[in-house]
């Protein structure tokens, strides 16, 4: 049987971690980015300017008639929505190859990442303000195990699930009876290989199964990841193979204080903004393909 | 919303037409046909005239946009009781006839354990349901529930509506 090791040794097959990603989210983790550090990396790569220039210019941004220079435009944008962009263009470069083995095309996988970020971020906002910064980076990163999984077993993946498939059966129950470990376990494991901050791969570890409040490894980020990714399920984001065929925990609407007309506004939201992101970055349109 | 339905009733949409989530497309081409993929809980709904072969497809996200009228308005596609009255009017704008429609739908699924907090499947599929019974319009075929991911396809020339989940199509209409 294969082991975690084995996949997460795998990772030397797949894109590496930006070392941006990793040194940006140790900053947030730490309480913030240095603004002088961020305007400094984006005149230094040319892909990054020119989503800066896209982003700053765009109606999403009320630039209706106006044009506004890289100097303008860092300054209108200010230090958060600029770590934003670094991060969503430095993970696309992880995330826009994977996808085929979970029965998405390539780039859905990186716009369900941009989706759990939004939807966390949102959720955060109201319940845990001082973590939203975080919480959008591990809605983003929440996923990075499928892209191991996929690097080690290819288009194969599924095959090697096919036995235990069954209507009764959550997707991650899935890959543990046939791996022994899921999806959610290789990610946090590899959060923890890049260094990532505890915070991170607790919330990558717990994003289908969160702790119940007095369960060992609660916390308020697991849960709002673990929301946000259900959020991503209703906004047709990355519907792949595994279908719906995921659970949500029954404590998570009452510590998020969710309601279904709020829940519903957020999926419109997290969609809506999606697409706008991906419009904006020039990414690969992600049609989902193969139900 | 002038944008999208212009887009949704333009007569030159032609070939392999694919519709993403909140979105809508018809056609009169005979050869065209029609497809979304990944519905979940989204639905999808197809519509066709047999005789003029006209037909389209809807595929939306949520239920209504009733608490949403912004988004409603600038994406009627996104919302079951705005993108299925837009769905038929583009329809009829074409030509198609309402007595003559034959209407599917796909979809509708829901997260394992949901027992009622959100319901984001089964509040699509009653909305829809509702909408057809107030206008007497019956479904000719459906395929919706579970938790599985489907991908919905009608040919225009003959109004074939099939079905895929896993890569295992099934014919869900025929004449």
């Amino acid at each position: 049987m294969v082991s975690m090791k084995d996949i997460i040794r795998s990772g030397d097959r797949m894109a590496a971690m930006p070392a941006t990603i990793v040194k940006l989210t140790a900053a947030i983790a730490q309480g913030g980015t240095d603004p002088d550090e961020i305007a400094s990396l984006i005149r230094s790569d040319e892909v990054l300017t020119a989503a800066v220039l896209r982003r700053a210019n765009s109606v999403l941004y009320g630039a209706q008639g106006s044009t506004f220079d890289l100097r303008q435009s860092i300054v209108r944008l200010g230090t958060k929505n600029l770590t934003h962009i670094i991060m969503e263009q430095k993970s696309s470069d992880m995330f826009a190859q994977a996808g085929t083995a979970f029965g998405l095309s390539r780039g859905a996988l990186w716009r369900s990442g941009i989706g759990g970020a939004i939807g966390a971020e949102f959720i955060a906002k109201r319940v845990l303000p001082e973590g939203s910064e975080l919480a959008y980076v591990a809605g983003l990163m929440r996923d990075i195990g499928k892209i191991a999984l996929e690097s080690f077993f290819g288009d194969q993946y599924f095959k090697t699930l096919e036995p235990h498939i069954h209507s009764s059966r959550s997707f991650v129950e899935c890959e543990r009876l046939a791996l022994g470990f899921d999806h959610a376990e290789v990610g946090s494991e590899m959060a923890q290989a890049w260094g990532l901050p505890e915070e991170l791969s607790g919330a990558i570890r717990w994003h289908h199964e969160p702790p119940a409040p007095g369960e060992e490894g609660h916390a308020v980020l697991n849960d709002i990841v673990h929301a946000a990714d259900a959020v991503c399920l209703w906004a047709g984001l990355a519907v792949g193979h595994d279908g719906l065929a995921y659970t949500i925990a029954p404590h998570v609407r009452q510590s998020l204080r969710l309601n279904r007309r709020e829940t519903e506004n957020e999926i419109a939201h997290v969609w809506t903004e999606a697409r706008a992101i991906e419009e904006g970055l020039n990414a690969p349109t992600a049609q989902e393909k193969i139900a | 919303m002038a944008s999208l339905l212009n887009k949704a009733s333009s007569a030159k949409n032609t070939g392999r037409i694919t519709v993403g989530v909140a979105d809508l497309q018809v056609s009169s081409d005979p050869a065209a046909c029609i497809i979304t993929h990944a519905l979940g809980s989204c639905i999808g709904v197809t519509v066709y005239d047999p005789v003029a072969k006209i037909g389209g497809m809807l595929h939306f996200m949520l239920p209504s946009g009733r608490g949403n009228a912004e988004k409603a308005k600038a994406n009627p596609a996104m919302f079951g009781d705005s993108g299925v009255p837009l769905l038929f009017r583009s329809c009829y704008d074409l030509g198609a006839s309402k007595e003559r429609l034959i209407v599917c739908a796909a979809g509708g699924a829901e997260i394992m354990n949901d027992s009622g907090q959100f319901k984001i499947g089964s509040r699509n599929r009653t909305i829809l349901r509702q909408l057809f019974w107030k206008n007497n319009i019956l479904l000719a075929a459906d395929e919706t529930g579970g938790s599985i991911s489907r991908t919905l396809q009608i040919d225009l020339g003959d109004g074939r509506v099939s079905f895929k989940h896993k890569g295992e199509e099934k014919v869900l209409w025929s004449a």
